[in-house]
């Protein structure tokens, strides 16, 4: 179960990040170079997991 | 035996290689791949002409050894800083030009070609370019280890070595005993894969922009919907891309 939900939450940040790239190329167009795009988009979706992982709700022990 | 052989290979070469109608071509041909080989460094360019013929361009430190088609024939030149050899072929005759001077063989003068078989011996640049054409390593079943062996071949024909001709037939032997759908390419690196998906993501972005503009509320939706599904693409595809090139 928990596999699945980190699978969901990589999956949501997958999709947060391809959609919020395109507005950061055009916003900040140093990131079209490989490097910086790369860092972009790691740094995208290693915040928005970690937003997803630690807003995702639980149950109460 | 060998004056024969050396012919055959250029002769494959030539039928191999797309027709070009007389005068095309005047046009500065476009690169349309470029890679660096990991193994020795050395830069190739494919190049294409307006008409639709290719180039190929292999360069590394000293030396540089270009093929291309003209009106039928397949020119290949190795140059290193002190010597060049030429190399023309086409369906009926095969020239070579080196220090030693020029000898053309045809159907009629078959006995030129150990003349001409001389002259590409003799070349250090030719020695040069079987050395660096032996190490370069694009990996197998890809269009440019095809054009890299098919050259060797020829010019170690022409040095009088088969080990050449032998690596081409056990590279096609290779291909015909795996008649599997192949994916070719011209070896996307990389860079070119996050070039072509910042191309594509920023037009999505651009259009989605333009899109917004003067439209309703359902259709603002609509834009949107449009552009998830082209971003999401597009990193699906960079993400295969990348995976591909490795």
């Amino acid at each position: 179960m928990r596999a699945w939900i980190l699978f969901l939450q990589v999956i949501i940040s997958l999709f947060v990040t391809a959609v919020t790239m395109p507005f950061v190329l055009v916003l900040a167009p140093s990131a079209q170079d490989q490097r910086v795009g790369l860092a972009w988009m790691a740094g995208i979706l290693a915040l928005t997991f970690s937003a997803v992982h630690v807003v995702w709700p639980r149950r109460k022990a | 035996m060998k004056s024969a052989m050396f012919l055959i290979t250029t002769m494959v070469l030539v039928a191999s290689a797309p027709a070009t109608p007389a005068g095309a071509g005047s046009q500065a041909p476009r690169v349309v791949h470029r890679a660096t080989d990991p193994a020795t460094g050395a830069v190739v360019r494919v190049s294409q002409s307006v008409a639709g013929d290719l180039g190929f361009e292999i360069a590394a430190p000293g030396l540089t050894l270009t093929k291309r088609v003209e009106a039928g024939r397949v020119i290949t030149v190795v140059r290193t800083s002190r010597d060049q050899v030429t190399i023309e072929a086409d369906k009926s005759s095969v020239t070579v030009i080196g220090r030693g001077g020029r000898v053309e063989a045809t159907a009629a003068h078959p006995e030129r070609l150990k003349a001409a078989r001389a002259l590409v011996a003799a070349s250090p640049a030719a020695a040069a370019a079987v050395r660096l054409l032996g190490k370069v390593a694009f990996g197998h079943y890809t269009p440019l280890n095809l054009t890299i062996l098919a050259t060797r071949a020829m010019l170690l024909d022409a040095l009088g070595d088969q080990a050449g001709r032998e690596g081409l037939i056990a590279a096609l032997e290779a291909l015909r005993r795996a008649p599997v759908v192949t994916r070719v390419g011209w070896q996307s690196s990389p860079t070119d894969c996050w070039e072509k998906y910042t191309k594509e993501a920023i037009t999505a972005y651009r259009e989605f922009e333009d899109c917004l503009k003067n439209s309703s509320f359902w259709e603002d939706f609509g834009c949107g919907v449009l552009y998830d599904m082209r971003a999401i693409g597009a990193m699906t595809w960079w993400m295969k891309c990348v995976a591909i090139s490795n």
